[in-house]
This record gives C-alpha cells, structure tokens and sequence, in this order.
C-alpha cells in the first residue's frame, strides 16, 4: 500500500459506501436502449391497463344481450365501439373481458411452469448422478403423453373449467423449463464459485437458490417472455377446439373462433380481437428478444 | 519436529470414466498415492504441469473431491471418516483461494455478501452490522477500499478480485489456505503484489500454507518446502534450498533448467535438455516409473520397477528415483 492510497482509506472511511453497479441495472440500462423493446414493453403496459379498467368504460356488460343491436358493426352512437356480436353482445367489453382472461392464463400458467420447472431442473442439475437421472427421466415419460389427449380426458372427467387448463397448460410447459434450468445448472455448478461457496460450508438449499437460481434467472426470464405468448396461443387453440373457456366467459381465442364462422357477414367480430392477441404477441416476443439481448450482450 | 498441522497419508483420488452401459468404467487416478506433512507456520509448495493432480489435491484436502484412499489429517482430527456436519465445521479451519479470480466470486453478489458468506455459515449469531464490520475490517487488510463493499466482482480488476477472494477465505480466520495457483491468472506485477500480500498475511495471522503453482521462481519466494508431483505421484520433496540448488529427481532438474534467468549472457550459456513430449494421460500411465517415457536417464529397469519414495537430501527430502 502506498502512502496515497492510505490517505485516500482513510478519507473513504469518512465518505458513504459506495453503490454498486450490479448486473441487472446495466441490463436494465441496454434494454433502455432498445427502442423495439421498450415500445413493446409500453404497449403491453397499455394493453394491460385497458384491459383492467377498459370494460368499466362501456355502459355494457360482456355477458348483456342488446337485442336492438344484433351483428351490427362498430359504432360511437351506440356505444358499441366494436360493433356486437351474433346475440348482440358488445363486442369492445368482450374483446378486453377477454383478454384479462388470456393474459391471465398466460402469466399464470407460465409462473406455475416456472416454479416448477426451476426447483426441478435446479434440484435435478446440482445433485446429479442417479437422482438427475430419475428426475429427467420422469420428465421424459411426462414428454411422451400426448398433450391434446391429456387435456380432452381432463375436460371430459371434470367439465369445463378455466382452472383444468392452468393445470393443463402448467403440466406441459414446466417439462422445457425443467429441462433448461438443468442444463444451465449443470454448467453453472462447474464454475469456482460454486465450488468455493461448497468449500465455505454453504448448505446445499442455499447454495441452490442463492449461487445457481440468480445465475440461470437471465436465461429463464427470456423463456418466460417466449413462453407467456406460447401459453396463449395454446389456450387460444383450446378455445378454438371448444376445449376451452366456458361461456358467456371468454377469450381471445374463442373471439377468433366465433369471430372466423361470422367472418364473411361481419368482419369486425374476427378483425378486433384476433389484432388484439397479434399485437399482445408481438409485444412479448420484442420484450423477449429485447431481453436476451440485454442480459447478455456477448451473445449478440 | 513438531506434529504437522496437516497431514495426508497415501492419498488417491481417482476418478470413474463410464465407458457406456455394459464395460465397466475406468478409472482415472488424478492423485495416486501422495504423502505429506505440512508443520504449522510453515509453507509447502506443491509444483508439477498441468494436469499432475495438483489442484485435485487441493480439493480433496477440503473434501470437494472426497478421496478414494488415503487419510488426511487436520491437526489431531482425521477428516476421511468424519461425518458431513462435523466436517462442514471443519472447514471453518482450512479454506481456499482460487487460480481464476472473477471466476471465483458470484456475479450476481457485491463483494460484501461474498465475503460475510462465510461468517454467516460458521458464526449464525454475529448480527448483520457485526458481519459488515468484520467484513469491512478484512477488506482494509488486503488492501481493498472498506468503502467498495456494495461494489460487484465485474466492476474490479483481477488483482483487486482475488483480494476479495483471499478476504473471503480468511475473514474466518483459518488454521490453514489453500491457495491453488492464486497468481497464475494475474499480470506479473500484480502477481507480485499478490504474492507478497499472502506472505504478509500469513506473517500476522500464523497461518500454514498450502501454495499450489507452476510457476517455480514464485514457489521458490514464498515456501519453505517444495513438492514437485508428475502424474498424481510424488517425484520429490525437500527443503526448499536443498531442492532448488540439488535438485536430484530428472524431472525437477529439468523443471528447474527451464526456468529463464533473467540475464541473457547466463541464459544463452545455459546447457539445457528440454523435456520432450507432452504428459502421458493419467487414463493410461506408463508401467513403472511414469515418467521414464521424457527421462534422458531412462533404463529398461524404469519399464519395470516402480520406484518408491526413499529419503533423500539428508534426511530432510525425499525421491522417486532408481538413479538419485
């Protein structure tokens, strides 16, 4: 230590601690940069927004029948500003009433598949040897039943049910998060931090949550955003098949399905939701990319 | 002699390769067979290439990689059969620093949870403001501004980095460090920096030393003793004087030729015999003595005859050699 230097301590002594700069606020900073990505994250912000407090906004409500205004297309006299549907339901409540249901399932289904799927893969990939091999092995014969089969038997058994397809959509998806928080795991527990943190007597639990999990959220946070649109998409199929919401509650899916049969007579009823579900789409695959690219800028 | 801090008896670690479902896996012997006795306050430098098991030592005297054979003893304790919680405390008493420095230290941690890590696992009931004072008081003596202690790894340098590593492997006061190449990754200067920063430390606090390296003039700086391993074994071991000046194993005689003098006169008159070839594979070892496949002094009685440790340098050393 030179004399400078201790002069410098000992006036650093005096001043606060100084902040640091960690990991997540510089790609917080790039992703600021990112103009795709932010108007993406601004319009999901909107769309979040409308689609809580828009309904409130209409003298409608997503399940009132006006009978003087049936299949009639959109219009600010009547208020209808998306038009109506079919049995004259206001197609504006239903489009957002729709969408909190879709965005919903999508969150929901998505942290269900994440929590799972991290304390699986994590637990899998640390321990290793025999116990990874029967964990992963499990997940493959999960894998192997097919999807729409499980999904049909779980609505014929117990009825239609909008929590039947969290549990359905949530037992597919944390198969892939398992699968690529244990890959990551597997390389994270080779790096010397680990290892020293193992040398210092760390308990294996937190050694897990503390060492590999904030070191794999990077890559798991980029899943999400790609899975949350993947989500639903699924549910939107489901509804598509009849498989999914019931009715008079609905979602962007069964929109464009009921909006797909009236299409030639009335366009408006598949035009308004279905670019609704394309822009919420679009949004979270920039967020994604926008994401991958601010987490870790090496990989560019 | 006093009794040694640390001791290991016929140490071999090996390694299984699977080789598929139906062959039985082979085995990779990373240590083979190694015997040492480090006395307190004392410095031992283990030297050898890379991939002489070096390192694995290391983690195996932590139990990172537990040992196939072999005892090791911490004092009066000895660590092979002990239980995984009485051990865990044990290691309150030996830790380690690491050859990569940044790679050492959780990028998604500052430099302070890093460093009161440690303290939180062996000492639960200091208080959070106890453990930041300690913390802070440690940084001080490596050489680290008190004040940086919410600052994370990517934002210091390399020397700076491994300052926090040695912060964190001694902020529990242990009885033994384990340094495992800790200036191999750093510039030459900061290298010394380092260097004299250990033998400083290790001054204050009474520490014994494990100084693992390849680097043989940083060896020579910093212990009292020398081991030089080839192939997971033990080719010779002296005092640290008596190795460097008559170094009597081929392979530590070549070892100690190759090292550059820094004077062009002498290093241009140098007779040297450099080693030819590279490591055998530790899958795959010679017969006999391993190393009689790059010894210039090598007999058919080397293809053959496994050569024991015999004592050597008065008493004082020992090697692995039909010819010294």
């Amino acid at each position: 230590m030179t004399e400078a230097s201790s002069t410098l301590m000992a006036s650093a002594e005096l001043a606060e601690d100084v902040r640091g700069r960690s990991l997540w606020f510089d790609a917080w900073r790039r992703l600021r940069r990112n103009k795709a990505a932010l108007t993406a994250g601004v319009l999901l912000l909107v769309m979040t927004l409308l689609v809580l407090i828009g309904p409130a906004l209409s003298p409608y409500t997503f399940d009132f029948t006006d009978w003087d205004h049936v299949s009639e297309p959109p219009s600010l006299e009547t208020q209808h500003y998306f038009g109506t549907d079919a049995v004259g339901r206001d197609l504006f409540v239903r489009t957002l009433h729709g969408g909190r249901i879709s965005l919903l399932i999508g969150v929901v289904a998505t942290l269900v598949s994440l929590i799972i799927g991290i304390a699986y893969g994590a637990t899998a990939g640390y321990l290793g040897g025999r116990i990874d091999n029967l964990m992963m092995r499990i997940v493959d014969i999960l894998y192997a039943m097919p999807f729409m089969f499980f999904v049909i038997l779980l609505m014929v058994f117990f009825g239609r049910n909008i929590l039947l397809i969290f549990v359905a959509i949530g037992a597919i998806n944390w198969l892939d998060m398992a699968r690529i928080v244990r890959g990551q795991t597997i390389s994270l527990k080779q790096r010397e931090f680990v290892e020293a943190a193992v040398a210092c007597g760390v308990s294996t639990p937190r050694i897990i949550f503390r060492h590999i999990v904030p070191n794999l959220l990077g890559v798991v946070i980029v899943y999400v955003t790609l899975t949350i649109p993947q989500v639903i998409l699924v549910e939107s199929f489901l509804s598509f098949l009849g498989l999914g919401v019931q009715e008079p509650f609905t979602s962007w899916g069964a929109l464009v399905n009921e909006g797909a049969q009236e299409m030639e007579s009335a366009l408006w009823m598949l035009v308004f939701p279905a670019s609704f579900l394309a822009l919420t789409l679009f949004c979270f695959n920039f967020i994604g990319d926008g994401l991958r690219d601010a987490l870790d800028p090496k990989d560019r | 002699m006093n009794q040694p801090l640390l001791r290991l008896e016929d140490v071999h670690v090996h390694f299984p390769i699977a080789q598929g479902l139906l062959k039985p896996p082979r085995h990779l012997r990373a240590v083979n067979g190694v015997s040492l006795a480090v006395e307190p306050g004392t410095t031992l430098g283990i030297v050898g290439e890379s991939g002489c098991g070096k390192s694995t030592l290391a983690r195996a005297i932590l139990g990172i990689h537990p040992p196939t054979h072999g005892k090791i003893w911490l004092g009066d304790q000895e660590l092979t059969s002990m239980a995984p919680k009485p051990l865990r405390a044990m290691r309150k008493r030996m830790q380690i620093v690491f050859q990569d420095p940044l790679a050492s230290l959780n990028p998604r941690m500052t430099i302070g949870e890093a460093i009161m890590e440690p303290l939180r696992v062996f000492f639960p009931e200091m208080s959070a403001l106890q453990r930041k004072r300690k913390a802070q008081t440690m940084m001080e003596r490596v050489g680290l501004l008190p004040n940086q202690i919410n600052r994370y790894p990517h934002e210091f340098s390399g020397g700076q980095c491994q300052r926090v590593g040695i912060a964190r492997a001694l902020v529990v006061e242990p009885e033994l460090l384990l340094c495992d190449e800790p200036v191999s990754a750093l510039d030459v200067s900061i290298q010394a920096q380092i260097v004299n920063l250990l033998m400083e430390l290790k001054q204050d606090m009474g520490l014994t030393m494990l100084f693992i390296a390849h680097d043989l003039s940083v060896v020579r700086h910093i212990s009292d003793r020398v081991m030089v391993m080839y192939l997971g074994k033990v080719a010779e071991q002296a005092e640290r004087d008596a190795l460097y000046q008559a170094p009597a194993h081929p392979y530590t005689q070549a070892l100690i030729q190759s090292v550059p003098v820094p004077d062009p006169v002498i290093e241009r008159g140098k007779s040297r015999a450099p080693l030819s070839g590279d490591l055998p594979s530790p899958l795959n070892p010679p017969s006999g003595c391993t190393f009689r496949t790059r010894c210039p002094k090598a007999q058919s009685a080397c293809a053959t005859d496994v050569p024991e440790l015999r004592e050597h340098h008065g008493g004082q050393g020992a090697v692995a050699c039909h010819f010294a």
